[in-house]
């Protein structure tokens, strides 16, 4: 019999902004306690929200006949690691750091009324197994996000602008693109439908069906939408697109999994064009018989089950700015939310809000427009570029591509 | 000790701030997963946890913990930590009448009544309808319930204890054939899963016939449609277009916006009439009491066209001097509550479905609903859309988004039916900034709108 046991500790402390005021501070301090007894080929497991004792979280688990899982694979065994990552704040830190957050795009763009949340995170966790693993992690990290509102406007939202970092600061730079796009927000530009250079500054809903393929389940029993095209060039040879566990700058901090497996900076998902890898963890690996990835992740109250840490773009040749200047038309999608891409590949979103470029300089908000496109095309004919910058502080590469724009 | 007398214990009058709560949640959750015949998670989660507030000042402290033995000193601690914040507009609390709501009603009827062994037998019993089928790849089924228990007490006199219950399930599959493919899923909400079984087959098989033609369905040529929402798909407009909308702290700190939104103004076609109401039992909105102690009302947000109300919290209220339609939420006890919906609906009219679509010469019907969005365009991936040719549903088309302008599309609904319908949910719920998922449940009848985006 295994005995594992896994205790997290989080503490956050998080600033709420409401219409431009700092007026809301939330201190969250939580325990999270799991136990999974490895016994005869069966996994028992019990879980709680708070303190309890191990005793009790094992004798839980061992009553728990009707929850125990089925599993057949090797364990890890006697694996010690200890460290500690990014940058501990204090709590007038995070409060100052809030304030000049939002005094600074309050100063650049007085336009907008500003909502969102700045949070703090200390994460303690411990991973004891009585086959010889101790795995001790602590990080602390930060990041948010705020709503922009236009004043006067009749929406909900206008914008919005999302930040995180590891080193317990953010460079306010690093948001001019953002603030240039939006001083131009009043101008709504007259633009013809039709075929148009579009480059995805943050969120890539397009890559849906290829996320899906990366999840063993969905790829090997033949419902996921790249099934059986692993070792296959299916985009464009330029793109490259990984699976990435650590990268501190952003505040991702991973070197073992969930199952004590070491994992790569990085894992290749696509490389030159190619499907290179989809993700595993220990169950799944045996499973189909594929090569561990060390995408085992659970969280106190879940099973184990192969999840992604975050899905990127490996960066190009070119600037942001350079890719724009490129292009004697071109559309910058902030934000495309609520699309969605049918069981054939054709993708289709509204433009939330969009912005309108002629060689590189902005000449104002596009109106309210469609974009579609096939995802194949999208990554194979009609790609463009990768960024080599990111648009946020946020691990996040800009796509280009051609796309049909509707009126 | 009982969670009640624990709360009695706290001493309000010693606090120096302006106002204060505690909100204390006891809940159980389940969570089951087959994938293919495979059981991938069976596992049950309690938790107790408390949310605690304190406003002085105009500026807010919470503390969210599991660590229920201290709770006085949680509060000396926030007294001190709102002082962090730079000084705020004065805010003051309304005086409230000292009340206490008592609202038990699902303790016998609840999820917990089934034991884990029972959910387990009804999901593995959805498996072979779906292992029959040639055609299905990767099917896979999920179960979740959540039985929930609520205390609190406020400064001003104000408590409330109340249950929250639901369950159910969805059976989600991939038809495959060759190169061409549809996913679909049906979807259960109950109270428990005893006796569910097998009806919940006979649906299922229902759903997989009915699924099959979309396999080799041609993708809909993206354009401007004349459209047929049905009552599932309605509902998700309904909540996402105006529902949104009509939160009211999207309004604050827009002196513009108070003066454009005000009540009575025309905003939609003369037959349309919105309502948030958490007054329905058994279903994902129910909602007797907010979560700082407001009695939830039916709340007409639009009525015969115009603009008739909007949604809540206290402290919105007082700002855009209305009064609490009891719809702060927080999505469990980690969270503070924030102007969240209910059960938002269209009210029914008097035309069957069978006559909406009689009525049409040439348009699309769109039926169930993936998920949507609201924000400027609002935007719907529906999970089925028939061509209508002369006032009959003819062939299936792929759909992978409708959407529209949200005022426009009001003012574009010819039609209402009588079909009325609320759909409830146990998997997915609403998503607010951090806040997802919260319980609600949308509906209405089905619809007609004169023009809509199809792509």
């Amino acid at each position: 019999m295994i005995e594992e046991y896994k205790k997290l500790k989080t503490k956050n402390l998080t600033i709420n902004i409401q219409a431009d005021a700092i007026n809301e501070i939330r201190e969250k301090m939580l325990e999270k306690n799991s136990a999974r007894i490895f016994n005869d080929g069966k996994i028992f497991s019990a879980n709680f929200l708070g303190k309890i004792e191990r005793e009790e979280l094992k004798t839980r688990a061992l009553q728990n006949q009707y929850g125990a899982l089925d599993y057949d694979y090797d364990l890890n065994s006697n694996v010690t690691h200890k460290e500690d990552f990014g940058k501990r704040l204090e709590d007038t830190q995070v409060v100052a750091l809030t304030k000049k957050l939002v005094d600074h795009f309050k100063k650049e763009l007085p336009d907008f009324i500003y909502s969102g949340k700045f949070d703090y995170e200390e994460n303690d966790s411990d991973l004891e197994v009585s086959s010889g693993i101790d795995l001790k992690v602590t990080n602390s990290h930060a990041g948010g996000y705020f709503v922009l509102k236009r004043k006067g406007s009749p929406n909900i939202m206008d914008s919005m602008v999302a930040f995180g970092t590891g080193t317990g600061d953010i460079d306010l730079n690093s948001f001019n693109h953002f603030i240039d796009l939006h001083k131009k927000f009043d101008t709504v530009v007259d633009m013809e439908a039709g075929k148009y250079p579009v480059i995805f500054v943050s969120e890539k809903d397009f890559l849906a069906k290829f996320r899906q393929s990366c999840s063993p389940d969905q790829y090997h029993q033949g419902s996921a939408f790249y099934s059986g095209k692993l070792g296959e060039k299916i985009f464009h040879e330029d793109i490259n697109f990984n699976d990435v566990r650590c990268d501190e700058k952003h505040g991702l901090f991973a070197k073992y999994d969930h199952e004590a497996q070491a994992v790569e900076k990085e894992l290749p998902l696509i490389k030159n064009g190619v499907f290179t890898n989809i993700i595993y963890d220990k169950k799944t690996a045996k499973k189909y018989d594929g090569k561990l990835t060390g995408n085992g992740k659970r969280d106190f109250n879940t099973a184990m089950k192969p999840m992604a840490y975050t899905f990127d773009f490996a960066p190009g040749k070119k600037s942001y700015s350079e890719l724009v200047s490129s292009q004697d038309k071109c559309i910058v999608i902030i934000m495309a939310g609520g699309g969605d891409t049918t069981s054939s590949g054709d993708y289709s979103s509204p433009v939330q809000l969009g912005f309108f470029l002629e060689n590189g300089e902005i000449k104002g908000r596009t109106p309210e427009i469609t974009i579609t496109g096939n995802i194949n095309k999208m990554m194979g004919e009609d790609f463009i570029a990768i960024s080599n910058d990111e648009f946020f502080p946020l691990r996040s590469h800009s796509f280009m591509c051609h796309m049909n724009i509707l009126k | 000790m009982e969670i009640s007398k624990q709360l009695e214990l706290i001493d309000f009058s010693s606090l120096n701030v302006d106002y204060a709560d505690i909100r204390v949640e006891k809940t159980d959750e389940t969570m089951i997963l087959y994938r293919e015949t495979d059981l991938r998670e069976a596992t049950e989660s309690p938790s107790l946890g408390a949310f605690l507030r304190v406003l002085k000042n105009g500026n807010w402290a919470f503390k969210a913990t599991t660590e229920l033995n201290n709770l006085q000193d949680e509060f000396k601690k926030l007294e001190a930590r709102v002082e962090l914040l730079p000084e705020g507009e004065n805010l003051s609390w309304p005086k409230r009448e000292a009340k206490h709501y008592e609202v038990m009603k699902y303790a016998e009827i609840s999820c917990n009544k089934a034991s884990l062994k029972e959910k387990k037998e009804f999901c593995s019993a959805l498996i072979p309808t779906l292992m029959e089928e040639e055609m299905i790849q990767g099917p896979i089924v999920v179960y979740k319930d959540q039985y929930k228990e609520k205390w609190f007490r406020a400064s001003d006199g104000v408590s409330y204890h109340y249950d929250y219950n639901h369950a159910g399930a969805y059976a989600a599959f991939t038809l495959k054939d060759g190169e061409n493919r549809y996913d679909d899923s049906h979807k259960y909400f109950f109270q428990n899963v005893i006796g569910q079984k097998d009806k919940a087959i006979e649906e299922l098989k229902k759903t997989i016939a009915k699924a099959k033609p979309f396999v080799n369905a041609p993708t809909v040529e993206a354009g401007k449609y004349r459209v047929v929402l049905d009552s599932e798909i309605t509902g998700i407009f309904t909540h996402e277009s105006f529902g949104h909308k009509s939160e009211a702290d999207f309004m604050l700190g827009d002196e513009t916006m108070k003066a454009e939104w005000e009540m009575g103004k025309k905003v939609a076609s003369d037959i349309l009439s919105i309502v948030d109401d958490g007054n329905w039992p058994e279903t994902s909105g129910d909602l007797p009491v907010d979560d700082e102690g407001n009695k939830k009302e039916k709340t007409y947000l639009i009525k015969d066209g115009k603009l008739a109300g909007r949604l809540h919290s206290t402290q919105t209220a007082i700002m855009l001097d209305e009064k609490p339609t009891g719809n702060a939420r927080a999505m469990n006890f980690q969270y503070e509550p924030i102007v969240r919906m209910t059960n938002t609906y269209i009210e029914k009219g008097e035309k069957s479905l069978d006559q909406l679509i009689a009525g049409i010469e040439s348009g699309l019907f769109i039926e169930g609903a993936r998920h949507g969005m609201g924000m400027s365009t609002f935007t719907i991936a529906p999970s089925k859309a028939y061509k209508i040719q002369d006032g009959k549903i003819t062939d299936p088309v792929k759909v992978s988004v409708i959407s529209g302008n949200v005022f426009e599309t009001l003012n574009l609904i010819e039609e209402v039916g009588n079909d009325f319908h609320i759909a409830s949910s146990s998997l997915g719920g609403c998503g607010k900034m951090e806040q997802f998922p919260l319980p609600v449940a949308d509906g209405g009848p089905s619809i007609v709108v004169s023009e809509m985006t199809v792509s």
